[in-house]
């Protein structure tokens, strides 16, 4: 009686082994399903928590063995999970890139990852939207063109209407004239070009210097 | 969805605080980035530092990326740089440019090859890892090989291989997973993996 009573208790305890055991499988397969969606951009699947257990590592590091040595048996390398461990260890000490990005210009990747739920998180990248588009293929050239095209008219303006300019060019030629007259006759300029003619010759003054071709 | 955009939800995670998102791109990309800087320095443990200090580099770099380019040229970039960086600081001979202006680290021309940092160890490895990979491939039911290759080399959306292989979006996401789940399986001794999981 006592060694029935054993063995059904046996049993029950292998059964619920195997009943746990089976849970556990299909709690697995079910997890690795989603990793492998995930991984290749299914729509309909969201990023799932137990990717960022260890388990979920060796899973998301053995599939991404396969695809890279599917596509390039160069990558068939022995993965390094030292590197992952080393780097993890010498970020700990850096501070977590929130508090970089809200303290700097506002951003909207990091508010909408923050909600991540059902729907997969909007990425930083940057959308584009029909209205920047708008603004990158025809507003901002507009724009370049019509200032370019001011910055010319600015700069050629007194030659396209000489009539405005002259006398204001005639006015300064005047003005330069009497700066020049009025040098000349000063007393120390005088001497200055005098010594300098006779140490270098009069060849070597150029006229035109003190406006004396005029 | 992409792969791009994945890797786009996990730079969006890190920008947002989240640093075990940063492990998920490491483990992803580190074959890639160990193969690129194998060109470049011969010695495996310098390899593995410049490695450690490129995905560091790229950690506080990323709040400054913007997604115009995808993750991995960027990073590309980045490893590019800390190794040249390196090498100056080294006194080491610089490598030639145009070997390794190529965007995609994969896409190396063997000619090219100046330094290896393989040993015969892991070339050894790396050989049995492939050809494990490629005979669990060829033992796969044709269902299972033809959805992984079409997922894995063509690149093939979840969409466009369900339509082309004429059945629901569910049963090819079950059949990659059976496929990637088959190969892993073999893999798993190799890389020292026992396979049972704790979730």
């Amino acid at each position: 009686m006592k060694d029935q009573s054993t063995t059904s208790q046996a049993s029950a305890s292998s059964l619920s082994e195997i009943t746990q055991s089976s849970d556990e499988k299909n709690t697995s397969e079910a997890v690795s399903v989603t990793i492998s969606a995930w991984m290749d951009g299914d729509e309909q699947t969201t990023l799932p928590s137990e990717l960022f257990t260890d388990s979920g590592h060796a899973t998301w590091q053995v599939y991404h063995l396969i695809g890279d040595t599917l596509r390039t048996p160069e990558l068939a390398l022995t993965p390094q999970a030292d590197l992952r461990q080393r780097v993890a260890q010498a970020l700990l000490d850096e501070p977590a890139l929130s508090q970089a990005v809200t303290s700097g210009a506002p951003r909207e990747a990091g508010a909408s990852v923050l909600g991540l739920g059902a729907a997969r998180a909007k990425p930083a990248i940057q959308t584009v939207t029909p209205l920047s588009k708008l603004l990158r293929r025809v507003v901002w050239p507009s724009l370049a063109m019509a200032a370019a095209a001011a910055a010319v008219v600015w700069v050629a303006r007194p030659l396209l209407a000489p009539e405005l300019s002259a006398p204001s060019v005639q006015a300064a030629k005047a003005n330069s004239t009497d700066v020049v007259a009025s040098n000349l006759e000063s007393s120390v300029v005088r001497d200055y070009v005098t010594a300098h003619r006779q140490l270098s010759g009069p060849a070597n003054v150029r006229p035109a210097a003190f406006g004396a071709s005029r | 969805m992409s792969e791009r955009d994945v890797d786009a939800e996990l730079v969006a995670r890190v920008q947002a605080g989240d640093k075990q998102a940063f492990d998920l791109l490491v483990l992803k990309y580190q074959r890639k980035i160990m193969r690129l800087l194998s060109r470049m320095i011969r010695d495996s443990a310098e390899i593995e530092d410049v490695a450690q200090e490129a995905f560091i580099k790229a950690y506080r770099a990323l709040p400054q990326f913007r997604g115009e380019s995808a993750f991995y040229t960027w990073l590309y970039r980045i490893a590019i740089n800390t190794a040249r960086n390196w090498l100056a600081a080294n006194k080491r001979a610089p490598s030639a440019p145009s070997a390794f202006e190529n965007e995609e680290g994969e896409t190396f021309n063997e000619s090219d090859v100046l330094t290896d940092g393989s040993n015969p160890e892991s070339e050894m490895a790396s050989r049995q890892i492939a050809e494990t990979v490629n005979k669990a491939i060829n033992d796969l039911p044709e269902e299972l090989r033809n959805a992984i290759v079409m997922r894995e080399i063509d690149g093939m959306s979840y969409e466009d291989i369900a339509e082309s292989m004429n059945c629901p979006i569910g049963t090819v996401r079950s059949r990659i997973f059976r496929a990637r789940e088959a190969i892993a399986t073999r893999l798993r001794p190799l890389l020292g993996d026992t396979g049972k999981r704790r979730w």
